[in-house]
């Protein structure tokens, strides 16, 4: 064994990128909530950008049971190795025996930790996320999220010379200060203009209902008149308007189909920096032209490769 | 952009994905054309197409947007679509179910309902060959129709916390089996013995055609699979 878990916060499961090309049996997409958080957890550990990670809901605690080497990656994240602060966004060479403690210090948001090496970790449908509703994946392929006393074996373990660490101004920008940004879709041509005004100039704050499978939002109702409509599948980052008007963003655990009218989707470059908002955050949002976001979703990309090397 | 063939619009989702509706006289033929599409899509064997995910009358393609952008995802679709023609075929399915099986007996607020015998809500709902429009909801789960008129009744006015697994559903004019024990708002009308989902395969698949069999309890548990 690698890692022995002392005490798991509120909420740790096991993530990688997720199911691709399942979404036809009904099985989610999963996939970590930050996907930039948990690409760079991997790179400061030298794994494979798709080797699992542990998302963490609240403070987690566990004990290396040998040297391995570990980072630790999220919104406001701190840590600290036998009680001493440690470095976050950097590669931290455990000892046999040294106790990690990390999480965010804001209720609500998540981190994640990397370990250097193979994963022994069952692989259901070329995926090793753990989608609790689906019972499915994680730790025993079962579904269950991490618990105090379970342990994650690497197979291959990294060991490092040089310590990485991704500098400050490179890490994520986890602001809200800016609107979130939704490329118009869907059955947008069917909400009125003035709706699409109340939609982008009103205050959304982030209800306490949030999880894996969606954001509920609360604020000015957004209008519409489409009656019924077929199911259709919902794709990450969907702003769902049910008949209340209170948008609902659809997350990595969002069921394949559903039923209510959609706005558009969240852009990939905002989607992790409004998966870590917390309840009481609040949020604007601005529509930007698809094209416009894949460019900047490219530019990310090339970032990354700059930063990386070939990593990516 | 514009519609092609039997597509009869085409929205976005996000930078990588597009979401094609298709054309019909009734639904079983838009569905049909959707499936066609997607298999035709499926035999392509095209690498930057990461998912593929049809409903009724829809499908949503999902690309990898480092390799393309939706422009060319539409070009290649609609010349694909314009000279392949695929003959999409589901398969058969039968599927027993003990009617007014354990914690699934829905069957007298049914009758209730729709003014039905409990014996003809068994009988309506055995009499026709349902098409499966779209896998969802959970793994496994089958949307099916369509359920004779007489036979369609609304959802349940609060849902139930747990339906048990295997357990034959209706609501509207539409048919199911739970998978799984999860929440839901339909009518129970019974308990399937089958397993429907293996691991990461599923029985039911969006075209595939479905007939219930009637069978008592004594059938029902030889029969059982969980």
């Amino acid at each position: 064994m690698s890692i022995k878990i002392i005490a798991p916060g509120l909420m740790s499961i096991i993530v990688d990128m997720g199911r691709v090309g399942y979404q036809s049996a009904g099985y989610c997409q999963s996939g970590p909530m930050d996907d930039d958080a948990f690409f760079w957890a991997n790179y400061l550990v030298e794994n494979n950008k798709a080797t699992p990670c542990v998302e963490v809901l609240g403070e987690m605690t566990l004990v290396a049971k040998r040297d391995v080497c570990a980072a630790i990656t999220g919104k406001q994240v701190q840590a600290t190795i036998n009680g001493h602060a440690c470095s976050v966004y950097e590669t931290l060479l455990l000892k046999e025996g040294d106790s990690l403690t990390f999480g965010s210090q804001t209720l609500g948001c998540r981190a994640y930790l990397s370990l250097g090496g193979e994963w022994n970790v069952p692989r259901l449908m070329n995926s090793a996320c753990c989608v609790i509703r689906e019972e499915l994946g994680g730790l025993n392929g079962n579904g269950r999220p991490l618990s105090a006393g379970d342990n994650i074996t690497l197979d291959k373990h990294r060991t490092m010379r040089t310590v990485r660490c991704l500098a400050a101004p490179h890490r994520p920008d986890y602001s809200l200060d800016e609107a979130i940004s939704v490329i118009p879709g869907y059955q947008i041509s069917h909400f009125p203009r003035a709706s699409h005004r109340m939609f982008t100039t009103s205050i959304y704050t982030v209800t306490q209902d949030i999880s894996r499978m969606g954001y509920r939002l609360s604020g000015a109702p957004v209008k519409h008149n489409i009656s019924s409509m077929r199911s259709e599948a919902i794709h990450l980052g969907a702003v769902q308007i049910p008949p209340s008007g209170q948008p609902i963003i659809m997350m990595r655990d969002r069921q394949t189909l559903g039923g209510y009218p959609k706005l558009g989707c969240v852009s990939p470059i905002d989607i992790n920096r409004f998966a870590q908002a917390s309840p009481g955050d609040t949020i604007t949002f601005a529509f930007n032209d698809k094209e416009n976001e894949r460019a900047k979703f490219l530019l990310r990309q090339q970032k990354r490769l700059k930063l990386t090397g070939d990593n990516v | 952009m514009q519609p092609f063939g039997d597509v009869k619009q085409i929205v976005s989702a996000g930078i990588d994905g597009l979401l094609f509706y298709f054309n019909g006289p009734s639904l079983d033929e838009a569905n049909t054309q959707c499936l066609q599409f997607c298999d035709t899509l499926a035999s392509a064997g095209l690498s930057w197409v990461r998912d593929v995910v049809p409903a009724y009358d829809s499908a949503l393609v999902v690309f990898d947007a480092l390799k393309v952008d939706g422009h060319k995802v539409y070009s290649t679709l609609s010349t694909l679509a314009s000279v392949t023609q695929s003959a999409f075929e589901g398969r058969c399915h039968t599927l027993p179910v003990w009617y007014g099986g354990k914690d699934a007996n829905d069957l007298s607020l049914v009758a209730t309902q729709t003014g039905l015998s409990e014996n003809d809500v068994i009988t309506l709902h055995t009499s026709v060959e349902y098409c499966v429009y779209a896998v969802g909801f959970a793994p496994g789960f089958g949307y099916m129709g369509s359920t004779p008129e007489a036979l369609s009744c609304p959802r349940l006015a609060t849902p139930r916390k747990r339906v048990p697994q295997g357990a034959v559903a209706i609501a509207d004019r539409q048919t199911a089996v739970y998978p799984s024990v999860s929440p839901g708002g339909w009518h129970l009308l019974g308990l399937c013995p089958l397993r429907l989902t293996f691991g990461q395969d599923a029985l039911l698949k969006t075209g595939d055609k479905v007939t219930f069999k009637s069978i008592n309890e004594k059938e029902f548990i030889v029969l059982n699979e969980y």
